[in-house]
């Protein structure tokens, strides 16, 4: 025996950790049917500009927000839709010493589901779900299953809704875009203490409470798919102007300037001096961006179209500098 | 010679009658020389002085320097750049350190003060830098203070070799998000200190993965500080860094900074967990410097009773004012410092003033000449002070441990040391921070009647030519190891096959370490294709558990009530949780910087004192009582002949504060007291108690007073001897005396040896039937240190034994036995000792039965 295991025998131990098993594969892993109305995969072409015949749905429940390995993901449910069925696979940690093998589980279902044609979609899992499963597979050592192509719901519901919703969380988006309110379900502020409940003494009462968490994993998933399917409709179809100036934005990013001003520019001119008056952030805003659209389409008679929408920004925007700034630093350029 | 000799400019400046700078650096030393030399004069008037006793005179001789060419591998801007600030040579440790560390060697560099020391670090980072952009360097620096005077320092540098290219930024807990994001992306060089690397760097070492990625030079400033408990827990820190730097493919090479302690290398190894090249010697340009040391004049020989050693001091500094030396005076406690700031400025005030009547323009002079700067007061202030003293305009401050480190002041021609700080090293560079440019500088030590004063007095050559203090750490503790290992495993899998190296840890104790923690459901085993893999249970921070400087609670703030009525007013200071119920009580004067404050209202809860200003002629001085309370035993324990046992026992510290008495300047005497209503301060911690045949003792001491002397002496050489065993500080273990015979349900009461509170007379006579010494870890929940002692029993007892047998004094001194309660007489105090510690060893070894 060596002087420092015969310190450490000496050493006396804090109490072990209530509830927790050190060993065995304490995670549970459910596959189910989902219900055979959610949207196909195909229909998110819009948002992904390329052919989709499989999306992969991601989304977990966490004891924290942190990123950088101090949360736990103690469910991780995952929703895998093709043209045949749409199968959720849930992954339950009932003992947060199995997390290595759920990981692996996961990592392996995500890897199966993922492959050419698919494309995973979260909400937020940008910058919470994949970098903290990424996080926790190198806590644990384990390789981090495959992210991409990956979709973000939340960015494209803030550039459509931003002008239609003040706060665009989940829930929000199902009740504005589907109409469907769900009842009973946990509050995702209560989630982190109910799984601490769990592993402080697992009784009836506190797994029952995780269940509910589970329950609410699942909503989400199939809220994920209903919001995903419609804000792919919104894309390819936008029916407010709010909504037409977040298509146009993404057009321009993709360079496509022509066709952001083709859709704008009738909306515009149709609505732009009740908006002045009523809401004039989204005034100035659409008529920025269809500003940028028409100063970039070089279309002959686009940069005439340009100085009087500057024209008439100046006069019934007068707060608002940008569309003035834009036509001087860009058309000043080109004259 | 051109070069070295604008290293001397500030010599030739302070020295009006000398000749040349010729005449500076023959170094005899004689006073004769510097006829009209500032310093020699304050010295004459010091040692003329009636109410000083002259000790001993040191003349140290002028040094000359050792130089060398900056090593040719730092890239040529740096060197311009140094050459530009008068640095066209190296010193020639410099030169050394950076060879090594250029050849991939760990360094440490453990030099006197101002020899230069952040250059070995400084240069080589920019070489790094301007080498590969993507170069980092992580510094480490004891506190906040020091690590924003390096980047600034730095920055002037960086910014003088290539300006823009290398960045600098501090990472500590007052750093915003967003120049913390910032430091995490661009900067270079990220200054920190242990306890932000600890529980903010490491645990989320995702954000840092490019800065880690790239690390190559760790700096560890003031290595010497990190010792102790403290030292253990930033080796494992530093453990635990280069585990993820290997990770992340990074392996940085250390630089250690070291003030002079008799170990640089073995414990720098130690805190680093690897191997390292020592950079020592002294071939730094000195001027000549003198050693004085005085004392207060005894006034009773047979009682020994001196003259106040304030106003020592004060006569000691006021002849150095007098002179115009700039001076600091280190004070062992920080009442000391706001009694000499005020008597201070009263003097300068009154000397300026030339009449007897107040003068405003003077005392306002006074008030900047003369500064006080200590622990507790606001950064704001803190900056202020060591601006003006960079600045040249303070003439005398006065201070406490808070100056010994190397925050840059400026330079001193003069140091006064208050009394002898408790070790060779301290005192050493604390008396180091006199004459940084090379100038002709004193150092005065005055002595008053603390045991540890007297020990100097009798042996004064210590401050010279003593050998230094050993720094000790102990890694291998298991209460250490295993919170760490926990933070160690969270970050990454703990893989003992290849992280046993980097960790500086056996395989299997790492092994069984790791499966320890998987019995306590921390850590979960898991099998893969390269041997076992611990991982940790669950979310959360481990880190956030493990506090390396021993659990803190919540600072007070002093706040002036602004008007009447007013609930809060401004932030003055602030105070130590410990230190709150000494200071802070009602009724209590608090100085800053010599102004007095009264406490109206002490809110505990809220930890707010709500002060006014008051023109005090008196100081408050709270009385403390230390108990010690045995709670139950604890294993192991081991019986020995005629009842003689020493065990584990848990035991409860609690520090009472009973009252305060109220001290006018200047005379000092009591004018009046009064109660202190404040909750009592407990911990419970664990122990070992040792307690001898009473009856063999009984009738070796027959007289119970002197028996328990006796004890109290034993207990004294134990404690320094189990530091020494447990390889921790002194400073982490308490010692007290108690009835051994005490059924510890009943809560014996002990009397406990503590430098601030002498033992109580009462405690001790309860103690004398059957006297035991109780050795406890001075860490609340204890740090293992009572395990270290009871695992080493004997070879503890034999230190002891050694250190009273081969101590140099006759009868006893506070070196072995202790001051000793003062009711008794203390004549044969050592050869008492020993007879207890005789006791100790054979009733206990022969015999050896485990329970």
């Amino acid at each position: 025996m060596s002087a420092f295991a015969e310190r450490l025998a000496r050493y006396e131990a804090g109490p072990p950790v209530r509830g927790v098993s050190a060993a065995g594969a304490g995670f549970e892993h459910r596959v189910m049917e989902a219900p055979g109305d959610l949207p196909q995969a195909p229909g998110l072409a819009p948002l992904v500009s390329q052919p989709v015949r499989r999306a992969v749905y991601l989304d977990v429940e966490t004891t924290g927000f942190s990123t950088t390995g101090a949360a736990l993901a103690f469910v991780v449910g995952i929703l895998v839709r093709d043209e045949a069925a749409a199968r959720a696979h849930l992954f339950v940690l009932w003992d947060p010493g199995a997390e290595g093998p759920m990981l692996e589980a996961v990592r392996d279902t995500l890897a199966g589901a993922m492959g050419p044609g698919a494309v995973l979609v979260t909400f937020n899992g940008r910058r919470f779900d994949v970098p903290l499963l990424a996080a926790r597979c190198g806590r644990l050592g384990l390789a981090a299953p495959p992210w991409t192509p990956h979709l973000d719901a939340l960015d494209h519901a803030r550039r459509l809704l931003r002008y239609d919703l003040a706060h665009r969380n989940l829930s929000v988006l199902e009740a504005h875009l589907l109409g469907a309110r769900r009842r009973g379900d946990v509050s995702g502020a209560e989630i982190p203490e109910i799984y601490e409940a769990f592993v402080a003494s697992p009784c009836t009462k506190t797994r029952a409470a995780v269940e509910r968490v589970v329950q609410h994993n699942r909503w989400d998933l199939e809220g994920l798919c209903r919001v995903a399917g419609a804000l792919a409709g919104i894309e390819a179809a936008p029916r407010t102007l709010g909504q037409a100036v977040g298509v146009a934005r993404r057009l321009l990013r993709r360079d496509r300037p022509q066709a952001a001003a083709e859709l704008l520019g009738p909306r515009v001119a149709a609505e732009r001096d009740r908006l002045a008056r009523c809401r004039p952030e989204l005034a100035a805003d659409a008529a920025c961006t269809l500003l940028q659209a028409l100063l970039r389409s070089g279309r002959p008679g686009d940069l005439a179209r340009a100085r009087a929408l500057a024209a008439w920004a100046g006069r019934h925007l007068p707060f608002d500098d940008r569309p003035a700034r834009l036509l001087r630093r860009v058309a000043g350029a080109c004259l | 010679m051109l070069d070295e000799s604008t290293r001397f400019s500030r010599a030739r400046t302070l020295l009006p009658g000398a000749t040349d700078c010729g005449s500076a650096s023959t170094g005899t030393g004689e006073a004769v020389v510097f006829a009209e030399d500032p310093i020699a004069r304050a010295i004459a008037e010091i040692t003329s002085d009636d109410a000083l006793e002259s000790v001993a005179r040191h003349d140290e001789p002028a040094r000359a320097g050792a130089f060398a060419d900056w090593p040719d591998r730092l890239h040529p801007a740096v060197i311009a750049a140094l050459a530009r600030r008068g640095e066209a040579r190296a010193y020639e440790h410099q030169a050394r350190a950076i060879d090594h560390l250029a050849r991939g060697a760990h360094v440490v560099v453990a030099t006197p003060t101002a020899s230069g020391k952040s250059r070995v670090y400084q240069a080589p980072v920019l070489t790094a830098v301007l080498a590969d952009p993507r170069a980092r360097a992580l510094w480490i620096f004891p506190t906040k203070a020091l690590a924003r005077d390096q980047v600034e320092a730095f920055r002037s540098l960086a910014g003088d070799v290539a300006p823009g290219a290398c960045g600098a930024a501090t990472y500590d807990g007052d750093t915003p998000p967003d120049e913390r994001r910032a430091a995490r992306r661009r900067a270079h060089v990220v200054a920190t200190n242990p306890d932000m690397l600890h529980r903010a760097i490491l645990p989320n070492h995702e954000r840092w993965a490019d800065f880690l990625a790239g690390l190559s030079h760790v700096v560890l400033d003031e290595a010497h500080v990190y010792r102790g408990i403290f030292g253990s827990h930033v080796a494992w820190v530093l453990r635990r860094l280069r585990r993820l730097c290997a990770r992340y493919g990074s392996a940085p090479r250390l630089v250690a900074c070291s003030a002079t302690i008799a170990n640089p290398v073995e414990h720098v190894a130690r805190l680093w967990g690897a191997p390292v090249v020592g950079v020592e010697g002294d071939r730094v340009p000195a001027g000549p410097r003198t050693h004085l040391i005085v004392e207060a004049r005894l006034l009773d020989a047979a009682a020994g009773i001196r003259r106040n050693h304030v106003e020592a001091t004060r006569r000691v500094v006021g002849a150095l004012r007098r002179a115009g030396v700039v001076t600091a005076v280190f004070c062992r406690t920080r009442r000391r410092v706001e009694l000499l700031t005020r008597y201070l400025r009263e003097d300068e005030a009154r000397d300026r003033s030339r009449t007897r009547r107040p003068n405003p323009a003077a005392e306002a002079d006074a008030r900047r000449r003369i500064r006080g700067y200590r622990g507790g007061y606001l950064p704001d202030l803190r900056r202020q002070v060591e601006r003006d003293l960079r600045a040249g305009e303070v003439a005398v401050v006065a201070t406490t441990s808070a100056l010994e480190l190397g925050v840059d002041i400026g330079a001193l021609d003069a140091v006064v040391l208050s009394g002898y700080p408790g070790s060779v090293a301290a005192a050493r560079q604390r008396g180091g921070r006199a004459g940084r440019r090379g100038g002709r500088s004193l150092v005065v030590t005055v002595l008053g009647s603390d045991p540890r004063d007297r020990f100097v007095a009798a042996s004064p050559e210590v401050l010279w030519s003593g050998r230094v203090e050993q720094a000790r750490i102990d890694p291998a503790n298991p209460r250490v190891v295993v919170p760490h290992l926990r933070c160690a495993a969270h970050e990454a899998p703990l893989d003992p096959a290849g992280d046993a190296a980097v960790l500086a840890l056996a395989r299997e104790d790492l092994a069984a370490a790791a499966e320890h923690l998987v019995r306590g459901g921390r850590l979960v085993r898991r099998a893969t294709g390269g041997g076992d893999r611990f991982v940790h249970v669950g979310g959360g921070f481990p880190a956030d558990a493990v506090d390396l400087r021993g659990p803190c609670e919540e600072d007070f703030v002093v706040l002036e009530q602004a008007a009447a009525n007013a609930r809060d007013g401004h932030v003055l200071a602030r105070v130590d949780y410990e230190d709150a119920p000494l200071y802070l009580h009602e009724g209590a004067i608090y100085p800053i910087e010599g102004v007095t404050y009264e406490v109206l209202r002490l809110d505990w809860p809220a930890r707010k004192a709500f002060v006014r200003r008051v023109e005090a002629d008196y100081y408050t001085e709270a009385v403390t009582r230390l108990r010690v309370r045995l709670l139950g035993p604890r294993p192991p324990a081991r019986i020995g002949r005629g009842g003689a046992r020493v065990e584990g026992a848990f035991v409860e510290i609690v520090r009472v504060v009973p009252g305060f008495k109220k001290i006018r300047f200047r005379t000092h005497e009591t004018i009046g007291d009064g109660p202190v209503r404040v909750p009592d301060l407990s911990f419970d911690t664990t122990a070992a108690l040792a307690v001898p045949d009473a009856v063999a003792l009984a009738a070796a001491l027959p007289d119970p007073a002197r028996r328990v002397a006796a004890v109290l002496g034993a207990a004294h050489a134990l404690r320094y001897a189990a530091a020494f065993a447990s390889m921790c500080d002194a400073g982490d273990l308490g010692v007290a005396v108690l009835d051994g015979a005490g059924a510890p349900a009943a809560g014996g009461c002990a009397a406990a040896l503590d430098p601030a509170c002498p033992p109580q007379v009462d405690a001790c006579l309860a103690a004398s039937a059957r006297p035991g010494v109780l050795i406890y870890d001075r860490r609340p929940g204890g740090a293992g240190l009572a395990d270290g002692v009871l695992a080493r029993f004997d070879a503890v007892v034999a230190g002891a034994r050694r250190l009273v047998a081969r101590c140099g004094c006759e009868a006893g001194c506070p070196a072995c036995v202790g001051a000793g309660p003062s009711h008794t007489g203390a004549e044969a105090g050592k050869r008492d000792a020993e007879t207890v510690l005789r006791r100790l060893a054979e009733d206990l070894l022969p015999a050896g039965g485990t329970a």
